[in-house]
């Protein structure tokens, strides 16, 4: 039951960021967002996938909400999350469906080419998307009132919540077995009667939606998206956060793990060479993890 | 009707016809190469036949997927234990068990774990790592495993392989006596293990079924 | 209509000869030990910077020659390094994505901001004119340093014992193992040829590539590319892979510019899902 405290822990972690001043309630808002893409790499993971394009869904949520303000004038949050589920669902369909043709390197590739595609046509396609300058983010409205960052920090903290439940209920359940069984060894869970594809699938689906819930509050906190989000790197980092989590033993992690990269990421920036300090940082964790699994 | 197929031009399986009675133990015989795994790959759905076709109770399972068969009631064992390395023999079981709910989040039902592992003896050694058992009881495991979708014809492929030479009598008869009224069909060398357990012998050569015999005329065609 | 296709040609030569250099070194690598390596770009622009920076004090050749051999130390410690801290794959991507971040921090210290290049000291090679277009001599110079390093990968390969382990560990490293073949000792001196040429192929590309930070990222995506199109591992199919890149990459740019990025990883995908092992591979993968 100890499990079912995550999502506590979340909110509980939230509201005291919402007491810390501006910056700390801006933090934690931004964190959060990203802890959801975060989710989305871990979960893929335990099917022994590295997706290197998981930003593009991260995008798509957000670009779904920046494009349907551009054209349709509403900053509706109801209208907006509906758009970035449907848009990060349905990327997500694609990605598991085609990805499950692929294995390893192979996938990771595939998934990265897709994300480089949509990251061209953001890029390429200004007049729709706004280019590499991106798009306006909206303040969200919930009925018409404007939610603020309290709003906004309680909806992140209400969605990693969310997906922290369900990531506590996947762990114990059938469909987590599965995912610790492909990864493992493939054929033989298939030979015991999974249809591997399709649990890839729907995770591709479950993963791609939870990253996209991500870009959309990232992309709220920051008033911007761009095509950034989809970019290779961005997906990178993604992965090293999921990584961090599965190292990690509680169902929060990918929070924990979330808000590890970016203080660190924002701690580097008084440094002249940050990526310095991150590829430091990352060297040691792995140092340690490997020292610990040396035993 | 006869299944054939080839890996580059080698002819692995080349124009075999048979049939499985229900209950029935039937072994299959032959030197290496001569395509018994590769019999049991298309039976069971790891590899597709290049032609022919394969029936399960007047259902057309050629072109059905591996996973697809196993819920009609066709499961196999590996020859080299296939169990899930690094994981406990619970854990195994439950994967097992997990394998065929489809995308469910609901927790693991702990009793059908329990269930698989008792029926094969194996309950007392849930919390060792699969790494630790002894060959013949990896061997067992993996035919647990593969028992767990309570199958009507159950494909091992060299069940006593690897195991000592005096433990593979025990380890046959406590497996077969687990499996009463599951179809077998027994890929098998040491041919005083075929002559104690099959009920009927197929005899293997170049890809082609060249005899179906009883048990006791097994040594006079097998050279 | 002449004019169209040179300029069609030199374009299409240009971006083939950068793509083939970013993948070669990559290719080798990889086909060897099995470790893809997130941070060979970043030796790609080390490359690149060390020749800027020696071209200036020994001349255009001696320079790029001497960033060459400054790389050679790079590929053993890369080697070691990814070996101590992965065991996995994905520990291995964890380590060498550390070192593409390290290695942008201390080009950003070492190098600072600005821009790196040989271009100038190059264009002082001067031009050919081809059907009244000018090609510079520095491209002809791209293409022979590109065939070279082709010509030694392959004679190494085919000719010398130590080719002969590397296509043995390249084939099945358990079996070479077995057989006796070190295969430490293949992969360091694997890593050490596939950095020596991924770095000279940055030296040499410096003469019309300018060096600057970040490029170590965009330049991997590329090579991924060619990569998978050419079957990952496979020299020849990675000459073919970028032929066919540049080919398609050539004609979005002059046909539709928006496609351009877009047209590339078209054909990955498009590979990745009917021939998933490379369009030249030689082994079909056995389903």
């Amino acid at each position: 039951m100890r499990g079912w405290l995550s999502p506590i822990a979340i909110i509980t972690a939230a509201t005291a960021a919402y007491f810390g001043g501006p910056f700390l309630r801006f933090a934690a808002v931004y964190i959060l967002g990203w802890s959801l893409a975060v989710f989305g790499a871990w979960l893929l993971l335990r099917y022994g996938l590295v997706n290197f394009g998981i930003g593009a869904s991260y995008a798509l949520g957000a670009y779904a909400a920046g494009l349907i303000y551009k054209y349709l004038h509403t900053a509706d949050l109801a209208v907006h999350l509906l758009a970035a589920v449907g848009a990060a669902g349905a990327w997500g369909a694609l990605n598991g469906a085609v990805g499950i043709k692929t294995r390893g390197i192979y996938y990771s590739l595939l998934s990265l080419s897709l994300s480089m595609v949509l990251y061209g046509v953001l890029v390429k396609f200004y007049t729709v998307t706004g280019g590499s300058d991106g798009l306006y983010m909206p303040d969200p409205r919930l009925l018409g009132v404007r939610i603020g960052t309290a709003g906004l920090l309680a909806l992140a903290a209400l969605l990693a919540a969310a997906w922290a439940a369900l990531g506590e209920v996947f762990g114990r359940s059938y469909a987590g077995h599965v995912a610790a069984g492909i990864k493992i060894n493939e054929l033989r869970t298939s030979a015991l009667g999974a249809d591997v594809g399709r649990h890839i699938l729907i995770s591709s689906v479950l993963a791609s939606i939870a990253a996209g819930l991500g870009g959309l509050i990232v992309g709220y906190s920051t008033s911007h998206v761009s095509p950034d989000f989809a970019y290779w790197v961005t997906s990178g980092k993604m992965v090293v956060g999921g990584l961090i989590a599965s190292f990690l033993p509680w169902t929060w992690g990918f929070v924990a793990s979330a808000a590890l990269y970016q203080a660190v990421e924002l701690y580097s920036l008084q440094f002249a060479y940050p990526e310095l300090v991150v590829g430091g940082l990352l060297l040691a964790i792995l140092a340690a993890w490997r020292l610990y699994y040396r035993r | 009707m006869s299944l054939r197929k080839s890996f580059g031009g080698v002819k692995a399986v080349d124009g075999v016809s048979m049939d499985v009675e229900e209950g029935e133990r039937l072994a299959v015989v032959g030197p290496n190469g001569s395509g018994k795994t590769t019999l049991i790959n298309l039976l069971s759905g790891l590899l597709k036949p290049d032609s022919g076709d394969i029936y399960f109770k007047g259902i057309r399972v050629t072109n059905k997927p591996l996973h697809a068969r196993v819920k009609l009631g066709i499961a196999r064992s590996f020859q080299l234990p296939s169990l899930y390395q690094g994981l406990t023999v619970r854990q195994n079981a439950a994967i097992a068990v997990s394998a065929l709910r489809g995308f469910s989040l609901r927790p693991v039902d702990e009793e059908d774990v329990r269930d698989a592992l008792e029926r094969f003896g194996l309950w007392e050694k849930r919390d060792l790592p699969v790494g630790s058992l002894s060959e013949g009881e990896k061997k067992i495991l993996d035919i647990a495993l593969a028992v767990v979708a309570r199958p009507k014809v159950l494909l091992l492929d060299e069940p006593t392989s690897s195991v000592a030479e005096e433990n593979k009598f025990e380890l046959m008869e406590f497996v077969v006596g687990r499996l009463k009224g599951v179809s077998l069909v027994i890929v098998e060398h040491d041919l005083d293990i075929v002559e104690a357990f099959a009920d009927r012998v197929a005899v293997m050569h170049s890809g082609r079924i060249t005899a179906v015999v009883p048990p006791g005329e097994v040594r006079r065609m097998a050279v | 209509m002449a004019g169209f296709a040179i300029s069609f040609l030199i374009s299409f030569y240009v971006f083939f000869l950068n793509i083939l250099m970013t993948s070669l070194g990559m290719a080798f690598t990889y086909g060897v030990t099995r470790i893809l390596n997130l941070a060979q770009g970043t030796f790609f622009v080390l490359g690149g910077y060390l020749a800027s920076v020696f071209a200036w004090q020994i001349g255009l050749a001696f320079g790029i020659a001497a960033a060459a051999a400054a790389s050679l130390a790079f590929g053993p410690l890369f080697y070691l390094y990814v070996k101590a801290l992965g065991r996995t794959e994905l520990e291995q991507l964890f380590a060498t994505y550390a070192l593409l971040l390290i290695g942008e921090g201390l080009f950003k210290l070492v190098f600072g901001n600005g821009n790196y290049t040989t271009a100038s000291l190059a264009d002082g090679l001067g031009s050919v004119e081809v059907l009244g277009q000018q090609v510079p001599y520095s491209y002809l110079w791209g293409g022979a340093v590109a065939a070279a390093l082709l010509a030694l990968m392959y004679l190494l390969l085919a000719r010398t014992r130590a080719g002969l382990y590397m296509r043995a560990v390249r084939d099945d490293a358990e079996m070479a193992s077995a057989l006796g073949i070190n295969v430490r000792e293949v992969g360091l001196s694997a890593s050490a040829l596939g950095i020596l040429i991924t770095a000279a192929s940055g030296a040499a590309s410096s003469m019309w590539q300018a060096f600057t930070l970040g490029l170590s990222g965009q330049i991997l995506v590329y090579a991924f590319a060619s990569l998978v199109v050419g079957g990952i591992g496979d020299l020849l199919g990675v000459v073919a892979a970028s032929a066919v890149i540049s080919a398609v990459r050539t004609a979005a740019v002059f046909l539709y510019p928006q496609l351009e990025l877009v047209a590339i990883y078209l054909v990955v995908i498009a590979v990745l899902l009917t021939r998933p092992s490379g369009l030249f591979a030689r082994h079909a993968r056995l389903a």
